[in-house]
Order: C-alpha cells, then structure tokens, then sequence
C-alpha cells in the first residue's frame, strides 16, 4: 500500500498539480535556455531582441511562480494527507481552487506568449516582477490575481483539515509535515497582502485604463514587501523535503523536530520586513528603514544556518548508521547512486554557496557592487534555481510512483540528471556572478549595446570564457531538465505497477516531539508577532508614499 | 512524525525498529551516542570560507581601489 492507495482522492489532486507544474517548468525552462544563447551572442536567431523581453518573463513567471506555487501545493496536499491521516475535507472546494489557479495561469501565460505574436495587441513584457511603469495587458494582472486567490484557498483547505483533525485529536502536537505546511502558508497570507493591494488596488485600475499615471514607487515597495518573502515561499517547501525525507533517504532520521520547528517560525516572522533590502538604491525611502531591513535580513541567515546544521547532522546519522566513519569519510557512505538523495544532496550544496552571494547582496554598502549586475541572476539560479528547482525534481523521483502507484523507470537517466544540472548551473551561475563583478547588466538582451565604448573589466577570467560557461551551462541544464520530464513522463504513463513502488516510510527523529516546547506549536503567538513586526517595518514608510495620494507623483507607462 | 502506518523495507517485525529491520543499516545510532563531529568540520570549513570570500569581496573591490570621481 502506497500513498495512491489509502488516499486516491488526494493522490489525484496531487498529481493534477504536479502535471501543471511540470509543464511549466518545460516550458519556461526551454525560454531560459534561448535566453542564456541570446544575451552571449552565441545565437540570436530563435527570436529578436526585442522578444527576449517576453522570453524573460515567460521564463521568470512560469518558473519561479508557476511551477513552484503548483509543484508545492502538489507536496503540501501529499504531506497534510498522509500526516494527518485524512483526505481534504472537501472535493469540490479543493478541486475549485486548483481551477481557479489553473485559469489565472492560462490568461498569464496567454498575456505573456501574446507577446510573440506579431502586431499582436496583447502583451505582457513586463518581467517577473512586473512593477511599473512597465505596464501589462490586464489579463496578466486579473490571471496572477486568480492564482494569489487560489493559493489563498489551498492553504485554507490544509488549515480546515487540521482544525477537523484538532477536533478528534485535542491533545497531540501538530504532526511535522503539518506544522511546516501550515507555518508556510501563514507566511504567505502576511506576504501576499503586499501583492494583493499592489494587484487590486493599482495594477488592474491602471491596466484598465481607469487611471492613466500611476507612482513607481509604491507599487515597487509594494511588490518587494511581497518579493523577498516569497523566496522564502519556494524555500521553505525544500526544506520541507530536507527536513522530513531526506534524513531518511541517507540512512538516518531527522536531527531534531524542535530545531525544525523553531527554523519555521523564525521564517515566518522574519520574512517579510525584508523587502527593503531589495531597493537599496531606490530613491523615496529613507536609510533606517534600508538598515532595519539590512539588520532582519541578517537574521534571516541564522535558520539558514541552522537548517545547514541539522540537515548536514541529519545525513551524517545516515551515513554513520550505513558504517561510515571518520571526519570526511562518512561522506562516501552516503546513497550517491539514487537520484532522489543525489539532487537533494546537491541542491543542498549549492544552496551554501548561493547562501555566499546572499550574504553580500544583503550588505547595504557591498551590495552597490553588484545592484542589478548580471550577479544577481548568478545569485538566484543557485537559490530559487536549483536548491529549490533540483530539490523538487529529484524529490519527484520519489513521491511520483507513490503518487501513481509505480516504479520509476529509467533510473540511470534519473541518476544522471541531478549530476548534470549540478555541472550546468556550476558553469552558468559562477560566470555569471563573475560577470555581474565586472558590471555586465541584468535583464539586457545585448548586454554589450549598453557599453557603447566601455569594455567590461573582469575581475577573475576572460569575458570570452564566462560566456561560453554561460552558453555552455544553459544547454547542460536543458539536457538535465529534457531528462528529468523524459523519466517522469515515462515512469508516470508506463512504469512498473507495484503496490509498494517505493519506501515510502518516515521514521522518528532523534531528538523527537516530546522533548519540543508546546509553546512552539503556538500559530496566534507567532502569526500576531509578524504582523507587528511587518507593521514596525512598513507602515511609516507607505503612510509617506500616499501623502501626495495613491496615484501621485504620476509616471506614464513605459514604453509608452 | 507518526508515520507508523506506512510501509517500510523488509518490514516482518512490528517490535524491531525501522534500522533493525533495513539491510543496508550496520548499526543503529542513538541520540546520546551520536556525535556529529563530520557536521562540525564541514560548518567550520563554510565559515572559513565565508569569510575568507567576504574579505575577497570587501577588500578587492573596496579596500583594493581608490575613491571614484566622476567628473
């Protein structure tokens, strides 16, 4: 008996996410790979440069909202189901919402790919964090708005379902998978306020041409009051994985289940009071407010840290309990033949490293060297792009045959993959960081027009040899992701059927619940915490912005 | 994590634990026995490098550079 089997209503809402999920991650990963071609010059003849703009956002929105919000509602629905030992409460709410996000996905998306169409009125080049003055079709606008309101509604699904479990089970700690679930999903109604009245309020009036000039700023400082925390959105949910499955997949179990919980709650408090630290060079708000955010995000490392700990311990254990020995050597008793501890592993490793680039991006004062640089990028591929990205592929190779009842084929290819993703974004992400140091731009499709007479000045290395890594890297990485849909598919339509496909058990942690305060399962202590301190943090600065009104000083949209 | 409903490898007696019951675990490791001195190095030999990066970063691109003019 696999998951499938004891909850097949749930195992089909999950599948039905994973399929959206995954096409996405096709098709927004194929415009990444024209994109890395495009912008070293290497080819230029997919589309013109001025298409590469709608080829950015395609590749920004369906990735890093698109495939991760659809893929983590696939993971949440698993894991509240099998934790809490109960299908959703009811179908018809929970099948709505998944529609709901689906619809708002295709009218994105339609905006977005409108783009291409010659002569086409529709359009939606406004990347992905789509802030004015660039301005968008309003079909963009209302479909992300639909897939917010949807999310809304599968977190409210997983909190109905505890609170019917919390009625039969009145005494019991929330179950793990639960807690991390629910305490993401408390972020993310924090967070998505900003979205939501940045959306609503100002985006769609102004798309409809209701109001014709609209602010920059505000809208800007509302949407990164929404757009770091959501990398922790992506994020929690790997650790999620890290925390609950990957200790098992090593041969061990979970360091400690009050560590985890205490990482969760520092994520939830902590995430959205940050935003500033994305408008360090803004002009409109005011330098203790930059340092407030600069101090919290320095905070931020420590659960970081923390998950590096009790994830690196964790698969220690495991590696110790298969015989491993000694300071280093314990490493090679790890399971580096199976695909899914192998992306984890990886994903993990390069999440250190992207741990690095944020540490500098946090900096107020270091940061100018690198503000808007091509580093940037560098920086969230190794983020949102593979300790997420890879964290969620190889995990598939786990949860898919419990999620259809089989075995996973092609297993040396699903071997292969996390190992040439590693190798691709090793190339790409390191040239591109260098490349950022020597002032090469973001989100530019030539990036050698901007120059004019100016020629960049590597700090390590040629300009030559970081495009070719970068060129290089992003076919690797297609190769890796081509893999990756080729074994889902395959396993998924025609794999072995199995009652058991794979081991699909969880055991205790080592430091278990019964040694974690109650006061951690506490969600009103912790929820109202963060809204105090997203209050201390915002509502000075956004009471300043509107005091000229809400629309006021006006900019045109661009390109107008 | 009461996950003890679900399947486990080689699973025939309820009273072993879930390492007594995995052929590819040698032993099992308690919680006061264990000692993650492997983690500890790997976390000293990140900061190390952390730091030594920073310094890289700070330094070069700063300390290593007079102030800029724009004229």
């Amino acid at each position: 008996m696999t998951f499938l089997h004891k909850f097949p209503k749930a195992a089909k809402v999950s599948k039905a996410n994973f399929i959206v999920a995954f096409i996405a991650l096709g098709l927004g990963g194929f415009f990444g790979f024209i994109q890395a071609l495009h912008r070293t010059g290497v080819f230029r003849g997919f589309f013109n440069s001025g298409e590469y703009y709608t080829l950015l956002t395609g590749h920004g929105v369906l990735l890093a909202l698109i495939f991760t919000t659809f893929f983590i509602a696939g993971l949440f629905v698993w894991g509240v189901t099998r934790s809490l030992e109960r299908e959703p409460e009811n179908m018809t709410f929970t099948w709505s919402w998944f529609w709901i996000m689906t619809i708002g996905l295709v009218m994105a998306a339609v905006a977005i790919l409108g783009g291409l169409v010659p002569n086409g009125s529709i359009r939606a080049a406004v990347l992905y964090t789509f802030y004015p003055p660039l301005q968008a079709h309003p079909m963009f606008y209302i479909g992300l708005a639909l897939v917010l309101i949807g999310s809304w509604m599968a977190g409210a699904d997983w909190f109905w379902s505890y609170r019917k479990w919390r009625e039969e089970n009145p005494t019991d700690r929330i179950p793990i998978l639960t807690f991390m679930t629910l305490f993401t999903m408390l972020m993310w109604y924090v967070c998505t306020i900003g979205l939501a009245i940045e959306v609503v309020g100002l985006l769609i009036p102004w798309s409809l041409g209701w109001v014709v000039e609209i602010e920059p700023l505000l809208p800007r400082t509302l949407f990164w009051f929404f757009g770091h925390a959501v990398v922790y959105f992506w994020l929690l949910p790997a650790y999620y994985v890290w925390y609950a499955i990957l200790p098992k997949l090593s041969g061990g179990r979970l360091f400690s289940d009050s560590m985890t919980r205490i990482v969760f709650i520092i994520f939830l408090i902590l995430s959205t009071p940050v935003g500033y630290h994305h408008q360090y060079a803004d002009a409109g708000i005011s330098l203790g407010f930059k340092f407030y955010a600069m101090a919290t995000t320095m905070l931020l490392l420590l659960p970081s840290l923390m998950t590096l700990f009790t994830v690196v311990a964790s698969m220690e254990h495991g590696a110790r309990q298969r015989g491993g020995k000694g300071y280093f050597a314990w490493v090679g008793k790890l399971p580096w033949d199976r695909p899914a501890f192998v992306g984890c592993a990886l994903a993990g490793i390069m999440f250190a490293a992207g741990g690095f680039s944020g540490m500098i991006n946090a900096g107020m004062n270091v940061n100018l060297l690198i503000h808007n640089t091509l580093w940037i990028p560098g920086h969230f591929h190794l983020t949102v792009g593979t300790a997420v990205a890879l964290t969620f592929m190889a995990i598939s190779y786990w949860l898919v045959p419990q999620l259809t009842g089989r075995k996973l084929k092609f297993k040396t290819l699903a071997l292969i993959q996390p190992y040439t993703w590693f190798l691709g974004m090793t190339l790409m992400s390191n040239a591109m960081h260098r490349a950022g140091l020597a002032g090469v731009p973001r989100r530019t499709a030539e990036p050698e027009f901007n120059t004019n007479a100016m020629s960049f000045d590597p700090v390590f290395g040629t300009m030559g040899e970081m495009k070719w890594q970068i060129a290089i890297g992003g076919t690797i990485l297609l190769i890796s992701l081509i893999l990756f849909l080729w074994v889902i598919t395959t396993s998924w339509l025609a794999g072995e059927k199995s009652d058991k496909p794979v081991d699909d058990y969880i055991p205790e942690p080592l430091s278990g619940v019964e040694h974690t305060p109650a006061v951690l399962d506490n969600m009103k202590l912790w929820f109202a915490l963060a809204l105090i301190l997203v209050l201390l943090a915002y509502s000075f600065p956004l009471w300043e912005m509107i005091q000229d009104g809400i629309f006021e000083p006006g900019a045109l949209p661009r390109p107008s | 994590m009461a996950e003890n409903n679900s399947s486990s490898s080689n699973k025939s007696d309820p009273s072993q634990s879930w390492e007594q019951q995995n052929p590819e675990i040698e032993r099992e490791i308690g919680i006061e026995e264990y000692q993650p001195k492997g983690t500890l190095t790997f976390t000293l030999m990140y900061l190390g490098l952390v730091v030594l990066m920073w310094l890289f970063m700070y330094f070069v691109e700063f300390g290593g550079n007079a102030p800029s003019i724009i004229e």
